[in-house]
């Protein structure tokens, strides 16, 4: 019999018990109505039922706004004054042979020959590594800057010799409607132990030319570099766009067309997947903003893989924003140090680095695998950390070995790995004025690798690293704390559970509890004991701190797991889910199939 | 949803770009797919979740911490997708769409129940809005309340109203049931 509670009064509280908001109702007529009336269950059911479709909701292909998001606010005030406007990169190249082009490079269309974006990727790479030296002068034109001023035009000269030394100069030949208006030169030389800067100082354009900063040119010098210092990080992909094209999947190859007799790739791409090509040649003064969705149009040099032209357009725009073009350019030169030699004006900061008078590539924060790359530089920061740098072409790797007093970056947002050799290390993308990094920590001593090599053939060289001493058991940094767990261990986590049934030959090999204010992460990971450390690992994640399924991207299907709707991510070998303990639950086991995870999920305990 | 660091928020109002842009990462596909739920339109989406983050960069400043951070975020995002919305009625385009009760490719991928999909298709925007914020973020009624601009009780009362016709769209005939008491 039911209670003399209306359906609409119960379902208003299951609705809003269902969001911890409920209690008005009298808890014994509540449920004697809700045991009574199929309707107002059903309505329990199907909030239950909307709320976890919602959050087992697959994405389809989620954009990254990362770069277009940062392009925008980096063109704000709180530039750092120190940091050249563009991502580095590194420079490359080929051969020796002498290349001029003509003065002009008319593009002619040809029979569109389509190449397969992995493999440009990899032979720009493969490019990047092989590049002595180079040199060219561009054509820019560039629109949208001042109203008044509807078209600028400047001339670009880059010289470059592998790995650190460059210098960029940039002379402004527009016609200004009066002399009150700046001149937009800029000039850039940067060496192994020295960067230098001279640009116009800056004013927003719509100020212009009436701004309230006096006319004229500021210069900063930084001495004692750093090898590879990040604040002053070479705009290199204006010779080899390498970290332009580091996404094969983040370009269109649209074809093969001839540019003044050579054969040239065409690639099209988002300015925010462009700018450190686009932004190359701007490494300093006054220019048009861009936007991130802006097209970016490359032709590539088929066999040196040297941007011979790019154009910014804009729809709605009927001329490009911005069209550089390259008028000549060689490679192989030898090009003097003396070229690259950076005076020493302005405002003078110290980067702190003495480098070794002898290089010193041995030691036990030397990597057996350094990815082909050659010893370069060695020396002491001036924090007191020892630092050995390796290079080749434009691709670099720099390895930096701290006391164990520092725990830098411990407390900044990281991926924990795993390495093969059951250590682990904290890895983040490359930032700005970072490449990608990889800290390790010993029990005295910390060590952070940096390169602009891949991830995976970091992650190898992180592995290859002959540390003193065992990974240390607990790393404390800032309210973070990261536990190395033995398998003995798991039973007094409480939200533990360990798989009762994996595929033959596998066992435990690591678990890694990291813990924090608000919750904590547990990661095991299985390998196959026959075949040691070469298995295909089983990856166990599992968190108190993730409270609903992740938004992922790839193309998820639904699946059931006792107790719990749970999704697989065939692409990664992923099954996620949320139990009925309220905790997260991952199994990643990308050689495995779906029956095989799940049936590795179902023996949880 | 999980909050940030302090830190990186301290840093960030401080004009450190690697901690806002670690911020970034952190929250975009969440804006993301919140801008994609309630603009049924993968573009539009993209757009409304960039200008967010280049609004909240310019706004963290004044941000004083009284209130979580992700519900400052969602404020913000939440005026982006609003101004989406007028945009888009200018173009009479999205408008079109959400009066339909039409999704785009993209927003029905969105989702693995599409009969769900289809039922949450035909909520107005006033009751679509809270039922993505408390259903599929977990904010609270109060949160909801300040980053809508109207009552605890308003939300409640849409919330339970959003699932009265979802669950009348959801499977059997349930009105004919309540109907009896």
């Amino acid at each position: 019999m039911r209670s003399d509670l209306s359906c609409e009064r119960v379902r208003a509280e299951l609705s809003a018990r269902l969001d911890d908001e409920g209690g008005a109702e009298p808890s014994a007529r509540f449920d004697a109505h809700l045991a009574d009336c199929g309707g107002c269950r059903h309505f329990e059911a199907t909030q239950h039922l909307v709320r976890q479709a919602l959050r087992l909701e697959v994405l389809p292909d989620a954009p990254d706004v990362t770069a277009g998001v940062m392009k925008a606010i980096a063109r704000r005030p709180q530039r750092d004054v120190w940091a050249f406007r563009i991502r580095l990169a590194s420079v490359a190249a080929i051969a020796a042979a002498l290349v001029v082009l003509a003065a002009t490079l008319p593009i002619l269309e040809r029979t569109p020959q389509t190449a397969q974006a992995s493999e440009i990727t990899q032979r720009v790479f493969a490019a990047a590594r092989t590049l002595d030296s180079y040199r060219a002068t561009f054509d820019i034109e560039e629109r949208g800057w001042h109203a008044d001023v509807p078209v600028r035009r400047f001339r670009g000269q880059v010289w470059y010799r592998a790995p650190e030394r460059f210098r960029l100069r940039v002379r402004d030949l527009s016609a200004y409607p009066t002399g009150a208006w700046p001149s937009n030169d800029v000039d850039l030389v940067a060496s192994p132990s020295r960067s230098w800067i001279r640009e116009p100082y800056s004013c927003p354009p719509p100020a212009l030319p009436g701004c309230a900063i006096r006319a004229g040119v500021e210069e900063r010098t930084l001495v004692r570099r750093q090898p590879f210092d990040g604040t002053t990080r070479i705009p290199s992909d204006i010779v080899i766009p390498l970290e332009t094209l580091v996404e094969s999947d983040a370009f269109e190859v649209v074809g093969t067309q001839e540019v003044t007799g050579r054969s040239a790739l065409h690639v099209v791409l988002t300015y925010s997947q462009a700018f450190p090509l686009v932004d190359a040649l701007q490494a300093g003064g006054s220019w048009a903003p861009l936007l991130p969705l802006d097209r970016v149009d490359v032709w590539l040099d088929e066999s040196s893989w040297f941007p011979l032209a790019f154009e910014v357009t804009r729809p709605g725009l009927d001329q490009p924003v911005l069209r550089v073009t390259t008028t000549s350019l060689r490679e192989g030169d030898l090009l003097g140090a003396s070229l690259f030699r950076a005076p020493a004006g302005g405002t003078i900061r110290d980067g702190g680095f003495s480098g070794d008078e002898q290089l010193r590539a041995t030691g036990p924060h030397v990597p057996r695998y350094v990815a082909g790359l050659e010893p370069y530089r060695s020396g002491t920061t001036g924090s007191g950390a020892t630092l050995v740098a390796f290079a080749r072409g434009t691709t670099y790797l720099k390895i930096t070995k701290a006391g164990g007093a520092s725990r830098a970056g411990l407390d900044e947002p990281a991926e924990v790995v795993e390495l093969r050799t059951g250590s682990f290390g904290l890895y983040r993308p490359a930032e700005p004025d970072s490449g990608r990094t990889i800290d390790l920590f010993r029990a005295e001593t910390h060590v952070r690798l940096e390169s602009n090599l891949r991830r995976e053939q970091l992650l190898e060289v992180a592995a290859s690293l002959p540390l003193e001493g065992a990974a240390p058991r607990k790393v404390r940094g800032g309210d973070k704390l990261i536990v190395r767990i033995t398998p003995e261990q798991l039973g007094s986590i409480s939200f533990a559970r360990r798989p009762t049934e994996l595929p033959g030959g596998y066992g435990p090999f690591s678990a890694l509890l990291a813990r924090d204010p608000r919750g904590a992460d547990l990661t095991m990971i299985y390998l196959q004991s026959e075949s040691g450390l070469e298995g295909s690992e089983i990856r166990v994640f599992q968190s108190s701190r993730v409270v609903m399924l992740p938004p992922i991207s790839h193309d998820a299907v639904a699946v059931n797991l006792p107790g719990a709707a749970a999704r697989w991510a065939p692409q990664r070998g992923e099954l996620e889910w949320i139990g009925d303990d309220g905790i997260y639950r991952a199994i990643r086991a990308p050689s495995f199939d779906l029956p095989t995870v799940l049936g590795i999920a179902r023996s949880l305990r | 949803m999980e909050e940030p660091d302090p830190h990186d928020v301290r840093a960030a109002k401080a004009g450190d770009l690697s901690a806002f842009e670690a911020l970034v990462r952190r929250y975009q596909l969440d804006v993301y797919r919140f801008s994609l739920h309630l603009t049924r339109d993968a573009l539009a989406a993209e757009d409304v979740t960039q200008d967010t983050f280049v609004r909240a960069y310019r706004s963290i400043g004044r941000y004083r911490g009284n209130s979580r951070f992700s519900t400052w975020l969602f404020s913000i995002a939440r005026n982006c997708i609003h101004d989406e919305y007028r945009r888009a009625a200018r173009q009479a385009r999205l408008t079109t769409k959400l009066e339909a009760g039409e999704a785009s490719h993209a927003a029905a991928d969105a989702t693995s129940a599409p009969e769900v999909r289809e039922a949450l298709a035909t909520l107005p925007r006033d009751l679509l809005e809270p039922v993505v914020m408390i259903d599929l973020f977990g904010f609270s009624y109060r949160e909801v309340s300040q980053l809508s601009g109207v009552s605890e009780g308003t939300i409640k009362s849409r919330m339970h109203r959003a699932r009265q016709q979802l669950a009348d769209l959801l499977g059997p005939d349930v009105r004919e049931d309540a109907d009896e008491i």
